[in-house]
């Protein structure tokens, strides 16, 4: 009798189940959303074939000295690390990186560098923030970059940074750096901008020393720039 | 209990954390710049190759002549080269000091003694002035006067004096003049690195040189680098 029952009730459960799977059947129709996310780029760095510079003494070239003596000290100046933004056409390649050497530099020495900063991406950069190291190798000690003014000056259109390396001995060089960026230093894709170097050296670098230094330059992006 | 605890405080420590990290994420790019400077060196020596030379003349009426009067050998004089020096840039050596005895001098007895300066730098340099000074001492050593220079044309051929009313100051009418100096030399004059110049020093005792007694003269020879030179001259 119990089985008889239950095997009443499993046959009432499947005609429920049956009839439910008929209620729920009816037509049906979808949309779909599908995305291609192409990711833009930040890249920004030195211009290629940008970059002259000069050596004067006491203002006056070194060729224009009577005698001339365009020997005496002397600079290179390469660029390495380079990258190439894969969104333009023709492609835009920039260097990450430049050297500066050098050799046999005097006090009222000075080197003049000129080159273009470029956002070679897609997207807006703003200049974030500097890093600086230095070494004087001969004497094993740490240099530092002491900072005299930082502004911006409205009439040409560029942030001026005035400064020194400077170590226990006194100040080795002047420095001044002229970037022609807008105010809020933002650096728009494609567009290149003309920055300024120039190295004065002083009385009290030391002879047959060797100073090395290293300044990073970070960039991220623009709307990014207040977080 | 306990130990379910901090698996959901660690659970939530990571669920925060992420988002924290989401929050700082941002791109960023850099540009970097390298120097790298190597000084020169300023060094002027005297040179290491060729030692210096001194020679005796005497006067005639109108000329001076090699060697002392009538071929006597009553003074005589010799020079070299003192304290060695070495550019710590270049390596190479030199003198920082000329020594220049003279023995039993007596007036119108006339020493000329060449040298050679050396830029042993990398940096050429402009010699600029010739700083000298001198004292007489007697026959025991104690210091009598000290000895002024006394140029008044500015062209380095002057001459030494006591200075008896101790002054620092020339005064014809008091003070004595003992040596005549010249140093043949139009200042400034520049020396390449690597290169030599030939300087010379005249000596000629005069009559008011006093006997027994020696005469101590210290000559320095200044230079600045050659770019500082019309500064020092101005």
């Amino acid at each position: 009798m119990k089985n008889k029952n239950l095997m009443s009730a499993f046959g009432i459960l499947i005609v429920l189940l049956s009839v439910l799977g008929v209620a729920y059947a009816h037509w049906s129709d979808t949309v779909t959303i599908e995305g291609t996310v192409h990711m833009g780029e930040l890249i920004v760095g030195i211009l290629n074939n940008s970059v002259t510079w000069y050596e004067t003494t006491n203002g006056v070239l070194e060729t224009d000295f009577s005698p001339a003596k365009p020997w005496v000290a002397n600079a290179t100046i390469t660029l390495s690390d380079f990258e190439t933004s894969v969104h333009h056409t023709p492609p835009q390649t920039v260097a990450k990186k430049m050297t500066i050497l050098m050799e046999n530099a005097y006090p009222q020495w000075d080197l003049h560098i000129f080159f273009k900063l470029k956002n070679a991406g897609t997207i807006p950069a703003t200049y974030k923030s500097a890093s600086f190291t230095g070494k004087d190798e001969t004497d094993n000690e740490s240099l530092t970059l002491r900072e005299d003014s930082w502004f911006y000056n409205s009439t040409l259109g560029a942030w001026i940074w005035e400064g020194a390396l400077v170590d226990p001995n006194g100040t080795i060089m002047n420095i001044r750096l002229v970037a022609y960026v807008p105010e809020d230093g933002q650096l728009e894709p494609c567009n290149e901008y003309p920055i300024e170097i120039y190295f004065d050296f002083k009385q009290t670098a030391e002879e047959c020393h060797t100073y090395t230094f290293k300044v990073e330059f970070e960039f991220i992006q623009w709307n990014k720039a207040n977080g | 209990m306990n130990a379910r605890k901090v698996s959901i405080l660690s659970l939530m420590l990571v669920i925060i954390l992420s988002v924290v990290g989401i929050v700082y994420a941002h791109w960023s790019d850099l540009v970097t710049i390298e120097g790298t400077i190597n000084m020169g060196s300023l060094t002027l020596s005297f040179d290491w190759e060729e030692p210096p030379n001194c020679i005796e003349y005497w006067m005639n009426d109108t000329q001076l002549v090699e060697g002392e009067y009538l071929n006597k050998s009553v003074g005589d004089c010799s020079c070299w080269f003192e304290d060695v020096i070495q550019d710590p840039h270049t390596g190479k050596l030199g003198y920082k000091k000329l020594v220049i005895l003279v023995n039993n001098a007596y007036p119108q007895y006339y020493v000329h003694t060449t040298f050679k300066l050396h830029n042993i730098g990398t940096i050429p340099l402009s010699l600029v002035a010739f700083n000298i000074t001198g004292e007489k001492r007697n026959a025991t050593g104690h210091k009598i006067y000290n000895l002024l220079w006394y140029d008044p044309n500015g062209d380095h051929i002057g001459s030494l004096w006591e200075d008896v009313n101790n002054n620092s100051i020339v005064d014809t009418d008091v003070d004595i003049g003992v040596i005549n100096l010249e140093i043949t030399n139009q200042l400034p004059y520049q020396i390449d690195p690597c290169h030599t110049h030939k300087c010379e020093i005249d000596l000629d005792f005069k009559q008011d040189a006093e006997e027994c007694h020696t005469y101590f003269i210290y000559v320095e020879v200044i230079s600045v680098q050659w770019n500082k030179a019309s500064e020092v001259e101005g």
